[in-house]
Formats: structure tokens, C-alpha cells, sequence
């Protein structure tokens, strides 16, 4: 089947913000992961995914996955446009007209599983795959093929930027399970991108991939009540555990993140090139940036997206992160590409939900973690 | 000197393809520097003012909004010195702002457009070094404009071009003079294009649809004595006789025609917050005029009849140029959406090439 050889997803824009550029004092490239046909960077991923999948086992295969949106969404258009068997295993808290319209539209064998927990829909979906040796489970986040998908969004971004701007002195992406970040590193290794300066957020009740790095680089790293570590002899890091997600950025909403990303995060820190920064901020923080970017923008991205675009418009944030690294040298200007992975959980009355619950909580003191540092916000 | 203006996404619609039955790319204008398609006209007229009149040129212009900000970065870029004058009712906070960032004068006069362009006349007859830009109604605006054809020709896959229709709005007609001269570059004369206003801003659309031979262009110019529209861009009090001229022309001998049609204001609403909904983007209003047929199924069929049916198994193609626009905020949604809730009874009532169609 010749579309098991041929890229499925799309060259996605490299917008250069002339507005934040103007801002920052840096050149600020915007990476919109929200062209891909499905909305969301996942469907790199995904697509590779199926078609290695396609390839080993044939085109009578067939993909399951457990999700509440974006995974499950690039699934099903990949299947759909490489005419491949899909059933999506959907918390029913997931189950809003949006997504059953569109995965309808797609064609999927959808089953919606009582209770709101990716968990509980995994467990059934582990279930169907035991019955069927064709019947295959596609990753939400924790897999070699959808990193390598991923990573070509870097290749993009190679080929995107002007010859004067690359490689990026920065790029900016956030964590959730860790398929963003493993992506982007393995690309950054492919490029020969060691000196650029990663930068990993995420939101605080989702941050398992900062207590992860943190314990690993430290034994004596205090961790929040409740979340537990253990050793990983495979990757020979700590993992730690969050008992639940409670911050409301449900893409982000991982317990625990992949070992090999929080193992790559570990060695490029090590490393003394351009190293990786490991920040979390508060929802109220993403929010406000997902309203101001749009705004800016005129985008409307998940909180997923405005996590990763807060220090863009959050001063104190971009100092803690940056310090003076981001001011020119020698005349030359620096640059940061800032990911933004998308998502189709988002519309203009959300936003306004954002809007309304900044305004009840605006007294609330504020603070962000900087590689373990803590940062108070304005 | 090489163009300014960036080459903008031909996103392909997966949900709205599915919806009509036929294939549906927008062409995203939002992603110029300045936000809007205005970018490709104003760049252009700037380059070839200084080719003209050299690096001392000063560059004057009065607009509501979006020709201001397209002129004022294309000056910036250049470096050539430039003077907005703009309306009171667009001086808002954030188009001061950016004008202000990319160093243009600004000057805040007059409640709409016609007054600031007397003003902004009167300054720049003080001084010949002082050239006036115009705000649309310019053979080179619509050259710059029609690269966006020439774009699209590219982007298109090779099974889907030419496109079967292109759909856009008219508020002076630079946008559909871009396009009808763009097509024309591209030999596309059976593309049949449509051209969308507001109503209360549809000077457009009276002169095409009553069209009588007379005066300077060989047609009748319709003139409003105000504009009642809530889509401000598209506000034009006449829009540009050359414009109009072959818009007529394309009516009339151009065999894929060229379909008028008004909306009522909240029609474009309804299909702004919709889009924002679909595709995760704000437009301006008279964007999402170009839009409306995608959300209001008897409006399309009004404006296409079958001519959308496959044909041979081959779907048709349509391409929505979505003109961008910086005038629009989260805030506007809001009062889109209050504005819908409060209204009793249905939308009224769209036209197309003089028939009533009930929405």
C-alpha cells in the first residue's frame, strides 16, 4: 500500500511573531502544531505508528486506542485516510458532542467506558486487544514510533527557519506523557541541536515530569505530600507518581511520565550544552496566556498550548527561565521557537470560563517552579 | 527588491469538506505580519513609492484599521517614514499599540473613514514629498493582492485546480480585485467566483446587481450616505469603480460568472463563532461574511444550486479566502454571542444576485 511509504502528516507554519518578537527583544518563531489534520502534533505520531504497523502485520490490522481526545482524534484520521480498522476506548466524561461528532465522522467503532479515568478505559481496551492477535494497541505517549514521528517536527523547523537563525538559541514545548518532549529531543540529537536550550513545562497537579527529573538529580529532593517515587533499573532514574491529576489541563493529565523521557531530560541537563530547564506554573497562568494569546494571535489554542507560550508573556517567568541568555551577542539577535502542540478541546467559551475564573481568584498569590526554585508571579 | 508579503496557509477543511460534499480550502490571510491580505497590496505600493520618490518619501494614509497597520509594517520594514490617520471609533487601545511599535505617526480624526481622508489629504497637499496611499482603490493594491491567486494555483494539489469556485468579500473591492485579476493571470475563467458583503454596507452589490451604462467607468458607482454595518472593514461607502468594472465584466462575459450576495450582520456573526469553534481562529467579521455560506446550508444552495455535485466521481473544490482582519477579540465573541441570544425571531433574510433568501 503506497500510503504506508508516503509522510501523512503536514509541513505545519513557522510563524515568526512579529508581536512577542517585539516584546522580547528576541525572534520568536511560532511552531502551529494545530494545521495537522487532526489539530494536535499526536497526528506525527500516530501516523507513524499505523503505518509501521500497516507494515508489519498488514492491512487487515487493527488499532485500539484508550483516550480522551487528542491521541484518540489523530488515530482516527490516520485509520480513516489509510482505510484501517479503529476502535476508540472513550471515558465517558470525554464523551461530548464535539468529539462523537467528529469521531463518528471518522468512522470509528467507538466504545464509551463509564467513569472519567484514561485508566479505566485502558483496562478495557487492554481487554479487546487480548481477543484478537490482529487486534493491535496504539501508545497515547510511551513508544519509540511515535517519538520518531514526532520528531520530525524538528526536521521542519531546520528546514523552516532563515539560514541566519538557525539552529534556535531556545525551544520551548510542555509535558504531559512526554511524547512532545522525546520527540523534540530526539530531533534536537538528529539536527546536532546539542546547544540549544530546552525548555520543558508543565502545569502544577500534572508536574510528574518535573518531580521525576528533580528526584533523579537528587536524592534529598523534597517532594509535595502524596507523590510517591520508584527507581527505574531499566533507565536507571527515579519515576515519580502523582496519586491524581488536579490540574485542570486534562492533555497534560499524565500521572507519571515516559522513563525514557524523563531519562533523556536527565542526560542533556548533564550534559553542559545547552541543557533543559524543567518549570511548572499554575492553571491561572496558562489561562491567562491562552486569553491574551488569542488575543495577540487571533489562535485559540488548548491549555496544553498556552502553557508552553506563558513565558512569552509572562516577564518574570522569561527572566527566571532565561535570565540575560536571550539578549543579543555581538550585534546578533537570539531566537525561540516555541512549540505549539494544538489540541481541539478548545473554544471561544472556554475561554471565557478562563476569563471568569481569573476574575474570582485574582487575590490568589501565585508562584512557579524553575528547576526547583520557586518564582512568585505577579 | 524582493516582496514582503509571506506566502499563507491553504488549510484543507477535513470537518467542513465533509459537511458540503465537496473539497473546502481556506486561505488563511491572519498569517500576514500585519494580520491581514491588505499586506500585499500596501507592501507593494511602498516599494514602488520608493522606487518612485526614493528613501525621503513620506507615506500618508487613512483607514480604519487594517490598511493602516498593513501600510505602517510595510514602512517599518522599509524604513520609510509613514502617517496614519485613523478614525476615533478604530483607535482602539491595541491597533495604537502596534502602530505605535512600528513607528508610524498617528493622527485620530474623524468618525469614519471619508472624514479621515479629507484630513489626511489636506496634509499631505502640504508637502510633494509626501506621498497618499491609498486605502484600496489602486491598480498596484490589487496587484500585490492578486499574488495570493498565484499562491493558491501553487498550493492546490494538481486534482483540485483549478478550484470550482473562490469566494471572498467586498467592502472597497481590493480583495475582489485581486482576485478577479489574479484568476485572470492564472487563465482561470471558469472559476465562478462569489463576492459576499454585509447588508448596510452593500454598495457592492446594488451597483453589480442593478448595473446601468454610465459616467467615468462605463457603470453607475452606488454611493450610501452611511454605513450601518456592524463589519466595519468592509465599510466602504462605494467601492472602487475599476473594481466594480470587472466584476460586471466577469458577470457578464466571464463563464464561470461571478454571483453577488449580501448577508445581514448576523449571519457573519453566527459564522465567526462557529469558525472559531471548528477551526480555532478569530476572523473579523468581514471574514467570516466570506464564510457564511459553510454555516448556513440554504444560503450555500441559494448561491450554488447542484453545482457542487461530484461529477464523474470527482469532487468539486471550493477556496475561501478568510481576509483576516486584527480587529477582533475574545471580547467581540462574547458580544457576537449576546448579541445572537437576544435577538427574537430568524436572521432575516440574505440575497443573492437579487432574490430573496430566507435564512
Amino acid at each position: 500500500m503506497a500510503l504506508t511509504n508516503t509522510v501523512l502528516w503536514h509541513q505545519t507554519p513557522l510563524l515568526h511573531s512579529e508581536s512577542i518578537t517585539s516584546r522580547l527583544g528576541c525572534d520568536v518563531y511560532l511552531k502551529l502544531e494545530i494545521f495537522q489534520p487532526s489539530q494536535s502534533f499526536k497526528y506525527r505520531g500516530q501516523a507513524f505508528f499505523v503505518q509501521e504497523a500497516l507494515k508489519q502485520h498488514g492491512p487487515d490490522v487493527h488499532l485500539v486506542i484508550a483516550s480522551s481526545g487528542n491521541a484518540a482524534l489523530a488515530l482516527a484520521h490516520v485509520c480513516q485516510t489509510l482505510h484501517v480498522k479503529c476502535t476508540v476506548f472513550l471515558p465517558s466524561e470525554a464523551a461530548k458532542k464535539n468529539m462523537l461528532d467528529t469521531l463518528d465522522r471518522l468512522a470509528v467503532n467507538l466504545i464509551v467506558v463509564p467513569g472519567e479515568y484514561y485508566a479505566d478505559a485502558l483496562v478495557k481496551a487492554m481487554e479487546f486487544v487480548a481477543t484478537d492477535k490482529n487486534i493491535v494497541l496504539a501508545p497515547t505517549y510511551d513508544h519509540p514510533a511515535l517519538w520518531k514521528g514526532i520528531s520530525s517536527m524538528i526536521s521542519e523547523v531546520a528546514e523552516q527557519l532563515p539560514k541566519a537563525t538557525s539552529p534556535p538559541d531556545a525551544i520551548v514545548c510542555s509535558v504531559g506523557g512526554g511524547s512532545m518532549l522525546t520527540g523534540t529531543l530526539l530531533g534536537c540529537a538528529e539536527q546536532g541541536w546539542d546547544d540549544v536550550h530546552v525548555v520543558a513545562l508543565e502545569t502544577q497537579g500534572a508536574d510528574a515530569f518535573y518531580h521525576s527529573v528533580l528526584s533523579t538529580e537528587s536524592a534529598s529532593f523534597v517532594l509535595p505530600r502524596g507523590i510517591t517515587t520508584h527507581v527505574s533499573p531499566e533507565h536507571e532514574i527515579t519515576i515519580a507518581t502523582l496519586p491524581e491529576v488536579t490540574s485542570c489541563v486534562t492533555s497534560l493529565g499524565a500521572t507519571s511520565s515516559a522513563g525514557t523521557t524523563i531519562k533523556m531530560a536527565v542526560e542533556r541537563r548533564a550534559s553542559g550544552h545547552g541543557g533543559l530547564t524543567c518549570v511548572t506554573i499554575p492553571d491561572e497562568s496558562s489561562m491567562q496566556t491562552c486569553l491574551d494569546f488569542a488575543d495577540d494571535t487571533k489562535l485559540l489554542v488548548e491549555l496544553a498550548a498556552s502553557t508552553t507560550l506563558t513565558p512569552a508573556y509572562s516577564s518574570v517567568l522569561f527572566d527566571s527561565i532565561f535570565g540575560d541568555t536571550m539578549k543579543p551577542v555581538s550585534g546578533r539577535r537570539r531566537s525561540i521557537v516555541f512549540i505549539v502542540c494544538g489540541g481541539f478541546k478548545i473554544s471561544p467559551t472556554d475561554l471565557e470560563t478562563y476569563r471568569v475564573h481569573l476574575l474570582q481568584t485574582s487575590g490568589v498569590a501565585r508562584v512557579a517552579w524553575v528547576n526547583g526554585r520557586s518564582v512568585p508571579l505577579s | 527588491m524582493a516582496s514582503l508579503w509571506h506566502e499563507t496557509p491553504l488549510l484543507y477543511s477535513d470537518s467542513i469538506s465533509s459537511r458540503l460534499g465537496c473539497d473546502v480550502y481556506l486561505k488563511l490571510e491572519t498569517f500576514q505580519p500585519p494580520q491581514s491580505f491588505k499586506y500585499r497590496g500596501q507592501s507593494l505600493f511602498v516599494q514602488e513609492a520608493l522606487s518612485e520618490h526614493g528613501p525621503e518619501v513620506h507615506l500618508v494614509i487613512a483607514s480604519g484599521g487594517n490598511a493602516a497597520l498593513a501600510l505602517a509594517h510595510a514602512c517599518c520594514a522599509l524604513q520609510v517614514r509613514c502617517t496614519v490617520f485613523i478614525t476615533e471609533p478604530a483607535a482602539r487601545k491595541a491597533m495604537l499599540d502596534s502602530l505605535s511599535r512600528l513607528q508610524a505617526d498617528v493622527i485620530v480624526f474623524g468618525q469614519d473613514y471619508v472624514e479621515a481622508l479629507r484630513e489626511a489629504e489636506g496634509f499631505a497637499a502640504t508637502d510633494e514629498k509626501i506621498v497618499m496611499v491609498p486605502a484600496y482603490d489602486h491598480p498596484i493594491l490589487w496587484k500585490g493582492i492578486s499574488s495570493m491567486i498565484s499562491e493558491i494555483a501553487e498550493q492546490l494539489p494538481e486534482a483540485a485546480s483549478p478550484p470550482d469556485a473562490i469566494l471572498c468579500s467586498v467592502g472597497g473591492g481590493s480583495l475582489l480585485g485581486g482576485t478577479l485579476l489574479g484568476s485572470a493571470s492564472q487563465g482561470w475563467d471558469d472559476v465562478h467566483v462569489v463576492a459576499l458583503e454585509t447588508q448596510g454596507g452593500d454598495s457592492f452589490y446594488h451597483l453589480c446587481v442593478t448595473s446601468t451604462v454610465s459616467s467615468e467607468h462605463g457603470v453607475t458607482i452606488a454611493t450610501f450616505s452611511a454605513v450601518t454595518t456592524l463589519a466595519t472593514s468592509l465599510a466602504a461607502t462605494a467601492s472602487a469603480g475599476s473594481v466594480i468594472k470587472m466584476a460586471v465584466d466577469h458577470r457578464e462575459n466571464g463563464r464561470g460568472g461571478l454571483t453577488c450576495v449580501t448577508v445581514p450582520d448576523e449571519l457573519s456573526m453566527y459564522a465567526a463563532l462557529e469558525f472559531a469553534d471548528e477551526h480555532k481562529l478569530l476572523v473579523e467579521l468581514a471574514a467570516s461574511t466570506t464564510l457564511t455560506p459553510i454555516y448556513s446550508p440554504v444560503l450555500f444552495d441559494g448561491i450554488f444550486g447542484d453545482t457542487l455535485q461530484p461529477v464523474s466521481g470527482q469532487r468539486r473544490t471550493l477556496v475561501f479566502i478568510v481576509c483576516g482582519g486584527s480587529k477582533v477579540s475574545l471580547a467581540d465573541m462574547a458580544s457576537y454571542r449576546a448579541h445572537l441570544e437576544q435577538m427574537d425571531g430568524t436572521m432575516g433574510q440574505a440575497w443573492v444576485d437579487g432574490f430573496a433568501v430566507a435564512l
